[in-house]
């Protein structure tokens, strides 16, 4: 079974970052661009590195199996490859579109590398050069992981107030909507997210609602609703809502016909 | 995940304990030639695409997604894999047995 975030990108945040680029990538090719299509190559070869660096984890059976597994961090294809997408970056700072793309894996690749000053320039270059591309939104997601990596545990910098204050800070500086609205919606993450424990479910969903209020007709939005569902009723300790659903021999059925049996739901696909 | 998994139905086949997967590969056409291909025997819900309505719903954003739930329709657990979803489920199951 192919999971859709691998257990390799689950360990290392840096990686989901790249998974999601992956599905980026997936939308239509914009061929008549010379700079897109060499940012595309690069990546791809990035890719294939980075799935080459972590094959470990693909062989690894089980989740006990896969954590035993230690990585040469000289040999992260982020060494190599920063540079390449540097550069790239600079050569397309007159073409937002794709700069912003390259700039978005330096970002990531500075932090996998451990690189503070270089993931500090690149996020001052993404926040402020490209806060109306829609690309700077995966940005948005590596701050967690900017934080796991160099502010934990350092000077007593409250993780989530330095967050809050980038998003807040981002939010201001753009005025595209749907940039807005991610930013809102990280926001909320950082109280409600979406894995791990809960911070502040009250704060989360006051976010949410303003989202939902101000900007419906966003992406971000529109997830809204889904959000505010997650935080009230699928937490450990709760009944489970009932659902009704259609089965592979076509017969419906509903998650309370399972009462007084122990249920494993497993959302899954093969892809 | 699947060596587990069929390695539960066929061990719990008799206890209270059902595993039903939520997919999100297809239409049943789709799913069904999965499952023969993959030799999956327990129960799916036909949920379409990633963006189903079940899918969209719970707000699943990773898959696969695990909820474990006990036999009074409790959310216990939530994201347990492999081993850890085994342990989840029998101890579930032993705190249904008669004291």
């Amino acid at each position: 079974m192919k999971c859709k975030i691998g257990i390799a990108a689950l360990l290392l945040g840096v990686v989901l970052g790249g998974a999601q680029a992956q599905t980026a990538a997936a939308a239509p090719p914009k061929p008549a661009d010379p700079l897109q299509a060499e940012f595309a190559n690069l990546q791809k070869e990035y890719f294939a590195a980075l799935n080459e660096y972590y094959k470990p984890y693909e062989a690894a059976k089980t989740e006990e199996e896969s954590l035993k597994i230690k990585l040469d961090p000289e040999k992260n294809p982020a060494k190599q490859f920063l540079p390449k997408f540097q550069a790239l970056a600079k050569k397309a700072e007159s073409n937002p579109a794709v700069g912003v793309q390259a700039e978005a894996m330096v970002f990531d690749m500075a932090i996998s590398n451990n690189d503070r000053k270089a993931a500090d320039a690149s996020l001052k270059t993404l926040f402020g050069k490209y806060a109306n591309e829609t690309g700077v939104v995966r940005a948005l997601y590596g701050l967690q992981q900017y934080n796991n990596t160099f502010l934990m545990g350092k000077g007593g910098v409250p993780e989530t107030e330095w967050i809050l204050g980038k998003l807040k800070d981002f939010q201001a500086k753009t005025t595209n909507r749907e940039n807005q609205a991610s930013a809102l919606m990280m926001q909320a993450e950082v109280f409600a997210p979406a894995y791990g424990p809960m911070v502040d479910a009250k704060k989360g969903e006051a976010i949410l609602h303003e989202l939902k209020n101000k900007y419906g007709d966003t992406r971000a939005g529109k997830r809204a609703d889904g959000r505010l569902f997650v935080i009230a009723n699928l937490n450990v300790g709760q009944v489970a809502p009932d659902f009704e659903v259609t089965d592979e021999n076509g017969k419906s059925f509903k998650l309370s016909d399972y009462r007084g049996q122990v249920v494993v739901l497993d959302f899954w696909g093969f892809w | 995940m699947l060596p587990h998994e069929k390695e539960m139905v066929v061990r719990l086949k008799d206890k209270p304990f059902a595993l039903i997967g939520i997919n999100s590969d297809g239409d049943r056409s789709v799913v069904n030639s999965i499952l023969k291909k993959q030799g999956i025997t327990w129960r799916q819900a036909i949920d379409g695409s990633t963006s189903g309505p079940l899918a969209t719903k719970w707000g699943i954003q990773g898959w696969p997604t695990i909820f474990i739930l006990d036999a009074k329709g409790v959310i216990r657990y939530k994201d347990l894999r492999d081993q850890a979803m085994e342990d989840a489920v029998n101890t579930l199951l032993k705190e249904m047995q008669p004291k």
